[in-house]
């Protein structure tokens, strides 16, 4: 008799233990690292990751983040973990400078936009072919002065995905 | 059979009038102006349209700060305050300081000039508003002397802007100077400008005659 419920609760046993076989050989691993290290880690929509810093088994496939943290621009994020990977995210946070926007003066403009970047505009002068040097000096010269006012204001201007220049030549002088 | 005859004569006769009046008008340009009318037809008043775009604020205080000096301008010239402000814009940024480059152009850039002040130095309100005689009086002379104060043929306006700026680009509507970031279709154009292999620069600022309209409209106050 007793034999007769041994066998099916280790039947039971072997198909729990092949599902979390199954399942770790179908997953991938995540760390997420933010800049403050205190911002607020959603996963898929649903899960608040209380530790994302510490690495975290996920199912393969596509996944969604969204990092937030009151005085900073929120960030949303999309990607793909593939079976045994390895993923870090570093997630760095820009300043919601918004309350001082738009700065707009003689030599650039900054401006927010979507919430989620800095748009900034330089205005050298170029009204004749001959003030093409002159031009190319100041679109130099006012992006600096614009990466300083930003720095000025907390703003990591590392972050080149989140500081959009236009004309977008000054994107890489 | 004499109706016939005389409904075929006048078919005949008719036609023959039409072939006539095409030769005649066509070869001695004796009809109305098409180049003139498209023109016309083509351009908005100026009255009531905002750009989608503002004067930069520090440029913008400047022109109120220089507003009496164009009015007086204006009133000798007869050009409109605010084309003078636009010319002011584009050049300088409506500063009264002179030039660190193409000094002896002055603040309005009219080449040539050889104003005897040095770089960097604030004019008097004397010296600005003859500066800004001179520039209104350069306007008028590009679109011989037909601006009045309150003149509101876009066409003349703008191409007295383009007039001012070398009538580049092969008309007003295609010039920079003249229309930038005057509708998103005039947003950020190309400039011609060749320097180390590239031959364009890209215009941020506010075209001239843009300018005009954000002042002239009152579009920001």
């Amino acid at each position: 008799m007793k034999k007769l419920i041994i066998i099916p609760v280790l039947f039971i046993t072997f198909l729990i233990a092949l599902n979390a076989l199954l399942s770790y050989l179908n997953s991938g691993f995540l760390t997420v690292k933010t800049t403050p290290k205190d911002a607020a880690v959603i996963l898929n929509e649903k899960k608040g990751l209380k530790e994302p810093a510490k690495k975290l088994r996920l199912k393969k496939g596509e996944h969604t983040l969204a990092i937030t943290k009151e005085g900073y621009l929120s960030e949303n994020i999309s990607f793909e973990l593939k079976r045994k990977e390895n993923k870090t995210l570093n997630v760095k946070l820009l300043k919601d400078i918004s309350e001082s926007l738009p700065e707009n003066n003689d030599q650039f403009q900054v401006e927010l936009i979507d919430d989620s970047y800095y748009e900034v505009t330089l205005y050298p002068i170029l009204n004749r072919p001959d003030q093409v040097d002159e031009y190319d000096a100041q679109l130099k010269e006012f992006k600096k002065i614009a990466l300083d006012w930003l720095k000025e204001k907390g703003i990591d201007t590392s972050n080149k995905e989140k500081i959009k220049f236009i004309p977008e030549e000054a994107q890489n002088l | 059979m004499l109706i016939k005859v005389l409904t075929a004569f006048v078919v005949v006769l008719g036609v023959f009038t039409a072939v006539i009046a095409i030769v005649v008008f066509g070869m001695f340009g004796g009809g109305p102006d098409q180049s003139q009318a498209s023109v016309k037809t083509g351009s908005p008043n100026p009255t009531g349209y905002c750009p989608p775009t503002t004067i930069p604020k520090q440029a913008f205080e400047n022109i109120q700060k220089n507003t009496p000096v164009y009015i007086e301008a204006s009133n000798t010239t007869n050009v409109p305050w605010q084309m003078i402000a636009g010319i002011h814009f584009r050049e300088t940024n409506n500063s009264t300081v002179t030039p660190m480059v193409n000094t002896g152009d002055g603040v309005y850039q009219i080449v040539g000039k050889n104003y005897p002040y040095r770089a960097g130095m604030p004019l008097t309100t004397a010296q600005f508003l003859q500066e800004t005689i001179d520039a209104a009086k350069f306007i008028q002379g590009k679109v011989n002397n037909k601006l009045t104060a309150t003149t509101n043929d876009a066409d003349l306006i703008k191409d007295a802007f383009w007039g001012y700026n070398g009538r580049a680009y092969g008309s007003f509507d295609k010039s920079p100077y003249v229309m930038n970031n005057f509708d998103a279709a005039h947003t950020n154009m190309k400039m011609d400008a060749c320097d180390k292999g590239v031959c364009y620069r890209t215009d941020t600022r506010n075209g001239a005659y843009t300018t005009f309209l954000i002042l002239l409209n009152k579009c920001q106050v």
